[in-house]
């Protein structure tokens, strides 16, 4: 089927519902259908966390009535003998543990509200959201499950009590590790001597029987089977992840794949076939040329002055001394050749350090051909010339926000609208945030209320979207770059923007929409091609992403994140045997191997 | 303030991986401490060999580094996996899950922990820009 994150996106743009690959409707599937997405949480108990547990709730509110919709929940009723021994226990014990859990998140609520913050939805630790599932179970009604082993594996992991080694689940029982542990360190001086079985398998034998002897607890077959059911329920409970949405696709793929019974062998086979691709990735990656690991990323390319945030100069420069550099800088720049552009203006402020407006233009130059350093370094030049240029200023926003700089985007940003005179005296009147925390939501208020004395500002409009995008508010940071774009329909730059903002919000099919839509403005802006092909990553079509990648490089060869980009998108589309091209920068030998159209 | 210490290496295992530690670096600058306040903890990547810590302790603003935690404590979570594998679960060509089932994920550690990996796969991730 289609990669989880093509159909989060299909479902974004808008188009039909994403096609689950055949086998069963996932839980959050069966939970959107019945209660829709925004419907909150219904069922007996109150859960304390929004939509991603609705299959949780959805079991809650089934619990009742209705025969348990979820397929894990039938088997559970279904599967575990009610042990009469076990039943007082374990009904007990479920009652202890959800006292003890609500305490525990009794104290970190008021914890969260002495420290003024919010408990975002994304911010929810595994253990309260597993507490909660707790909660709801130790209520329903069917004393099997109560007692179930679910609810048991469930209480485990929120205790911390159960850790991963080596992929299997194991129990962590406080004296069990440490004696294990303890005796480990004195196998340890013996097994030299005598050529023992080692301390770690001595250890979880002993922690195999301890598990037996104790009290309740996932039965030590059931574990030491490798744990298939333990896994089920780690894929069950992953699904309490909050933030990251459940993965329908994926989600059902493993279900289908869970059937079919032969998850053993079947990963035998992957890890066979894995050790075999890896022998050929050592191989090809052996062969390549030697650049330090950081070499392929944002920084490789950069000299001293890149830390210090100075322009760095290009060491060949076939402009050097020509009078006309500054007007064949803006010829080059309006026929969208790029990076002669940028050699042309690098001549000119050479001679001429200040001309603020070739400075300017050379950070323009920079930004379109997704140098965001440079760019920032040649617009401080521009800056230090003319601190109140509104240009410079909101291209300066522009830039640190890209580099995920806030408080420097936000500081240039408030230049920006106090530069200029119908707003200068709100900004004034403004005065700065209570504290640093405030900041950004302090300056957008700013904004919005300049937005509102002046509707058909284009560029206040632009402000805002940027701000919104570093506050992550895409979806006003969209509005906002939709009204200028109303305001100013040919801007490719603007385009470009809202196809970044889209993108950055898993609104990638939308973005290509968007970037097209520049890309005809301007056949050459390269930084439109590199996002591009970030999009058509995001959706899952490697192949396609490469050969974006590939163009963008034929625009700059100079960008060495965009190599580094070009390696992550043939590693997912496999095409490992261009890896060598990449190494060689051998342009013509990936342009043939990519091509577009 | 997020720190990504540069050291040149011989093997050139770590290609693929190199400009997604370095996103996953700066992404640190603006969502380091919501992070923390997440995952609590130490993660150590070993990918090809190769050790980066991922320091997302409780109230830090987290960072990420080469080589084995500089406390010399043991972290909370070690992952191990090939380049090529760290790629495709950071770029969501292979999600966590099925990494982990079909063993092309090796996990040491918490596994609560090992529940949270999505939101710092996702810092890892290429930004389109504005």
């Amino acid at each position: 089927g289609p990669p989880p994150s093509v159909a989060a996106d299909l479902a974004a743009a808008g188009g039909a519902a994403a096609q689950l690959p055949g086998g069963p409707e996932s839980w959050d599937a069966i939970w959107e259908h019945r209660h829709g997405p925004a419907a909150g949480p219904g069922g007996p108990a109150a859960l304390m966390r929004p939509p991603s547990t609705g299959w949780a709730t959805e079991f809650a509110a089934a619990q009742a009535p209705q025969p348990p919709a979820a397929s894990w929940a039938a088997e559970f009723a279904a599967s575990a003998p009610a042990h009469p021994v076990m039943e007082t226990t374990a009904s007990t014990w479920a009652a202890d543990f959800k006292q003890e859990q609500d305490q525990a998140a009794a104290t970190t609520t008021a914890t969260d509200q002495q420290q003024g913050q919010q408990v975002t939805r994304g911010s929810a630790d595994t253990r309260s959201t597993s507490a909660a599932l707790a909660a709801v179970l130790s209520q329903a009604s069917d004393p099997k499950m109560r007692n179930s082993k679910f609810l048991q594996f469930v209480s485990k992991m929120s205790k911390g009590e159960l850790i991963l080694e080596d992929n299997k689940v194991v129990e962590r029982r406080p004296e069990a590790a440490s004696w294990a542990a303890e005796f480990g360190q004195q196998q340890q001086q013996q097994q030299q001597q005598q050529g023992n079985a080692g301390p770690s398998q001595w250890a979880a034998e002993f922690a195999g029987q301890h598990r037996e002897v104790a009290g309740p607890g996932p039965s030590s077959a059931a574990i030491g089977r490798g744990g298939e059911w333990v896994e089920e329920f780690a894929r069950g409970v992953s699904d309490l992840r909050l933030d990251e949405g459940l993965d329908a696709a994926t989600a059902a793929q493993l279900e289908a794949a869970w059937r079919d019974g032969e998850a053993s062998s079947w990963v035998h086979e992957f890890n066979k076939g894995d050790e075999q691709q890896f022998e050929e990735w050592e191989r090809i990656y052996g062969h390549g040329a030697v650049d330090s690991l950081l070499g392929g990323g944002v920084a490789a390319g950069m000299g001293p002055g890149a830390a210090t945030g100075e322009y760095v100069f290009s060491e060949q420069n076939p402009f050097l001394g020509d009078p006309d550099a500054l007007q064949k800088g803006k010829d080059l720049f309006r026929r969208g050749i790029l990076s002669e552009a940028a050699l042309a203006l690098e001549a000119e402020v050479r001679a001429h350090p200040e001309n603020a407006e070739a400075w300017r233009l050379l950070g323009t130059v920079h930004a379109e051909n997704d140098d965001d350093r440079q760019a920032i370094a040649a617009m401080m030049r521009a800056h230090a010339a003319d601190p109140r240029d509104p240009e410079v200023l909101l291209a300066l926003g522009v830039s640190h926000t890209n580099e995920l700089s806030q408080w420097e985007a936000v500081r240039h940003l408030r230049s920006w609208l106090a530069a200029q005179p119908p707003y200068s005296a709100l900004d004034a009147a403004a005065g700065e945030a209570p504290d640093t925390s405030q900041r950004l939501t302090h300056v957008i208020r700013l904004f919005e209320s300049a937005a509102a004395l002046a509707p058909s500002d284009p560029e206040l409009h632009v402000a805002l979207g940027v701000l919104h995008h570093l506050g992550r508010q895409y979806d006003a940071a969209v509005a906002a770059f939709h009204r200028a774009l109303e305001l100013r329909p040919s801007d490719y730059s603007l385009w470009n923007k809202l196809g970044a903002t889209l993108a950055n919000n898993g609104r990638s099919a939308e973005a290509l929409a968007a970037y097209q839509k520049a890309l005809d403005l301007k056949p050459n802006y390269m930084r439109a091609w590199t996002n591009m092909g970030i999009s058509y990553s995001n959706l899952g079509d490697y192949d396609r992403s490469a050969a974006f990648y590939v163009r963008a490089l034929s625009l700059n060869a100079a960008a060495e994140h965009v190599w580094g980009y070009l390696r992550t998108a043939l590693a997912c589309s496999g095409k490992l045997e261009l890896m060598v091209a990449i190494d060689n920068k051998n342009l013509a030998a990936l342009q043939e191997a990519l091509p577009l159209e | 303030m997020a720190q990504l210490v540069r050291i040149p290496t011989a093997a050139a295992a770590t290609k693929a991986s190199g400009p997604l530690l370095q996103q996953l670096a700066k992404s640190l600058e603006s969502e380091g401490p919501a992070l923390a306040k997440r995952i609590k903890g130490v993660v150590v990547f070993k990918i090809d060999g190769e050790e980066w810590t991922l320091d997302l302790s409780e109230d830090t603003d987290g960072k990420l580094y080469k080589g084995t935690p500089e406390s010399g404590e043991k972290p909370d979570l070690t992952l191990t996996m090939s380049d090529h594998n760290f790629v495709q679960l950071v770029m969501g060509k292979l999600n966590p899950q099925q990494a982990f089932l079909m063993q092309k994920l090796k996990i040491n550690g918490s596994m609560a922990m090992a529940m949270k990996l999505q939101p710092i796969l996702d810092a890892a991730q290429p930004k389109s820009k504005l």
